[in-house]
């Protein structure tokens, strides 16, 4: 290899280069086209030089191929073709240490390997010389070629060396030409195609001049409508009232952008959510050229949202707010929380209530009946039992009822509640007393009135004295009941009201009557059914036969509350003196009412009320006594 | 009634309610019984009972004034005598030893009454061969 030697040009061929380095930098100026300028380069550097054929290599991306750009002089084909960057190449050579490498017969060169496409087009020299781009990043190289052995001087070198590193920056300007053409472009698309996109562009003073299909869809207002619009408009009235419009720009404007997530207005007036940005737009020298607005129509993920959040804030004050313990379980009870309800009652914290810690709060009694329940539960489908849960405010066990069904998430995870069942369960054992005692009163009446029905039939002659006896009786029956009734909780009857009802019913003139008994004696309500149908029929007997019958008889009625004949249980004592009866039938006649009276005195109230009872038919009145264990002792006050 | 059904048994009615007592001790007595009692309360049945030496049957009002008319039932079991329950609006205190025993519901119909005596009394005889 002979060194470089001093090339001698004429003036003509100086000016020309001079010339074609000029043109090509005008022409490189006013093309966007890569492609274009490098095939302008190459014809222009082979006018230059005087070879006829060039081409520029490009590196291709991963640095292990080198491809054919532009060419000029060769066919058309050649263009796309891939070289491999072989170490032995002059091509890569050049590349690598930066400098043109020039081979003047390739038959000669012993240095590089000359690649397959050249030999057979005949190339017999080359000069190879890098392109840099600015940074020092190798775009690839200009060669030039020539079918004839030459000799490329130091001009011709020089020269090409000076093209090259024009060649630099005018690519590396095209490239970013076309990237951003290609940004544009893309751009351009997405903006066209996106619909769910509300894409519009503001002019300084936020007035739209720019408005896209999506802005359009979403907004409701056309190009042309929308066009000189303030981007205020799109804002609700309770946003603008609060300046968030000016708020939204201003920031844009000093910080770059700002986010826009709220709710806008539509043509129509409706509301639509977007979520989005406003950008600034700024020229070269700093000043605002307008604001890129970009939002994304999120109305139904944000009802959605709301309406979960809301949802979500429900079941929290729901479940912190229900009267109940919550809980969440896996099967067999295996608990993984207990709500605030929970912890508060039993005073377990949450994490001592999971897992199967919660049973430490149930009464030892129920623990296996509970146990059990879950065992059962899943065959069930469901958890229903009452146990008792210890409150720690006081440490009294309280009855609780547990229902849970299984949630149809994965991993079948169960929410329950306890429910206070406590003031439920004494409710119930109330009214089940209650309902026994009415079960008992009803069942009683029915026996009763049978056995009225029966033991009138017995002493009625025709069916004028049956009605009328068994009228009577049933008043009566239905006197006690109606005063029963008219009773509140933990009222009782006393005896002295009683009397006076019964009295009422049957006596208009109380002339021949004395009343000697404290008032307020009560008696047990069981009791006086019976009570009052014997005091009925004394009563009645008096008026037909007895002292209230005769114009001298008196009825001296008698009571107190005694200690019972065992010394012990309050008993009502109770006298009834007949006096200055006529016509006292003897004392083994039959008697001359129905003898239902004295069969009530004499068997029922013992058989019924333990009663020990007198019946006597004295020469001129009946006397009776009863002493019956129906009382309660006087009030503790 | 007037055709003895149940003529030359010995039935003890333990009844805490006199007028149901005494009803169902007539129709008894009407239908030919030889009627015990009537009771209506648990020591009174009891102390009855150590005087009674046979019974072909008892109607066992379950609930005696708030006292349980059980032990009553174990005592005729063990005595190998027949009973029945009469009980208001549930069978709640019966225990599981006494499951096939029959129950009559308050207010009893006396022909009811008949026809358990009679099935009790004819499986009670089948028992004694």
């Amino acid at each position: 290899m002979t060194g470089p030697r001093k090339q001698v040009l004429d003036h003509r061929q100086l000016i020309k280069r001079q010339q074609i380095l000029a043109d090509f930098g005008e022409f490189a100026l006013r093309s966007d086209d890569l492609d274009e300028v490098l095939r302008e380069a190459c014809r222009l550097v082979s006018d230059a030089v005087e070879t006829r054929r060039s081409k520029v290599l490009e590196i291709q991306e991963g640095g292990e191929k080198l491809r054919v750009r532009a060419a000029v002089g060769w066919q058309p084909d050649i263009v796309g073709l891939e070289l491999d960057m072989d170490d032995h190449t002059s091509e890569t050579y050049s590349i690598r240490t930066g400098e043109p490498v020039i081979t003047q017969d390739i038959t000669t060169e012993k240095r590089f390997k000359t690649p397959n496409f050249m030999r057979e087009a005949g190339v017999a020299a080359l000069a190879n010389v890098p392109i840099f781009l600015p940074g020092n990043r190798a775009y690839g190289l200009l060669q030039v070629d020539d079918v004839e052995p030459r000799d490329f001087g130091e001009e011709d070198t020089q020269f090409l060396r000076t093209y090259a590193t024009i060649l630099g920056p005018v690519i590396d300007r095209l490239y970013k030409v076309q990237a951003l053409q290609s940004t544009t472009e893309r751009f351009a698309l997405v903006v066209e195609n996106a619909c769910d996109y509300a894409i519009f562009v503001a002019d300084p003073q936020d007035r739209i001049v720019d408005w896209h299909k999506g802005a359009q869809k979403i907004f409701g207002w056309t190009a042309e409508e929308a066009t000189g619009m303030s981007g205020s408009e799109l804002f609700t009235p309770e946003d603008r009232a609060r300046g968030e419009d000016r708020k939204e720009i201003e920031t844009a404007r000093h910080e770059g952008s700002a986010p826009d997530v709220r709710w806008h207005v539509r043509k129509d007036g409706s509301r639509v959510f977007l979520d989005g940005s406003t950008m600034c737009l700024r020229n070269p020298d700093g000043s605002v050229r307008g604001f890129l607005k970009i939002g994304q129509d999120v109305t139904e993920r944000h009802r959605t949202e709301q309406r979960l959040l809301e949802s979500e804030a429900l079941q929290r004050a729901l479940i912190a707010g229900v009267p109940q313990l919550v809980w969440r379980a896996r099967s067999l009870g295996f608990r993984i929380w207990s709500s605030p309800q929970w912890e508060r009652f039993t005073g377990q914290r949450d994490e001592d209530s999971v897992g199967m810690g919660w049973l430490d709060a149930v009464h030892p009694d129920d623990r296996e009946l509970v146990t059990a329940a879950w065992m059962g539960a899943e065959a069930k489908g469901g958890l229903d039992c009452e146990y008792r849960i210890r409150r720690a405010s006081d440490g009294e066990y309280v009855w609780h009822h547990s229902r849970s069904l299984p949630g149809s998430g994965l991993g079948l995870e169960w929410l329950g509640t306890c429910t206070d069942v406590q003031e439920l369960k004494e409710l119930q054992s109330s009214q089940e007393v209650m309902l026994a005692e009415l079960q008992h009163r009803t069942r009683n009446i029915v026996a009763v009135i049978r056995s009225l029905s029966l033991k009138t039939i017995e002493s009625s002659l025709t069916l004028e004295d049956f009605g009328e006896a068994f009228g009577h009786r049933l008043a009566a029956v239905a006197r006690v009941q109606s005063l029963l009734s008219q009773l509140g909780d933990y009222e009782r009857i006393t005896f002295d009201d009683l009397l006076e009802a019964e009295l009422a019913a049957h006596v208009n003139d109380r002339e021949k009557i004395k009343l000697d008994g404290p008032p307020g004696i009560r008696l047990r309500s069981r009791a006086i059914q019976t009570f009052a149908l014997a005091l009925h029929e004394l009563a009645t007997n008096a008026v037909k036969y007895g002292a209230l019958a005769s114009p001298q008889g008196c009825l001296t009625i008698r009571w107190r509350l005694e200690n019972g004949y065992d010394g012990e249980t309050p008993a009502l004592l109770l006298e009834w003196v007949e006096t200055g009866v006529e016509n006292m039938p003897a004392a083994d006649a039959p008697a001359q009412g129905s003898g239902y009276g004295r069969e009530l005195i004499e068997r029922a109230l013992p058989y019924q009320l333990k009663a020990k009872t007198t019946y006597e038919m004295g020469a001129d009145g009946i006397r009776c006594t009863i002493l019956a264990p129906i009382a309660f002792g006087p009030r503790k006050e | 009634m007037t055709i003895e059904t149940l003529a030359g048994l010995a039935i003890l009615v333990v009844e805490d309610d006199y007028f149901i007592a005494d009803e169902l001790a007539r129709s008894l007595s009407r239908a030919g019984a030889q009627v015990v009692g009537p009771v209506g309360s648990l020591t009174d049945t009891l102390a009855l009972l150590d005087d009674t030496d046979h019974l072909d049957f008892a109607l066992l009002d379950l609930n005696l004034d708030g006292e349980s008319a059980i032990p009553i039932a174990d005592r005729l079991a063990a005595r190998n005598e027949f009973f029945a329950f009469v009980t208001g609006y549930s069978s709640r205190g019966i225990p599981s030893r006494f499951g096939t025993v029959e129950r009559l519901d308050k207010p009893v119909e006396i022909a009811r009454v008949v026809s358990v005596i009679r099935k009790g009394a004819a499986s009670s005889t089948s028992s004694h061969e």
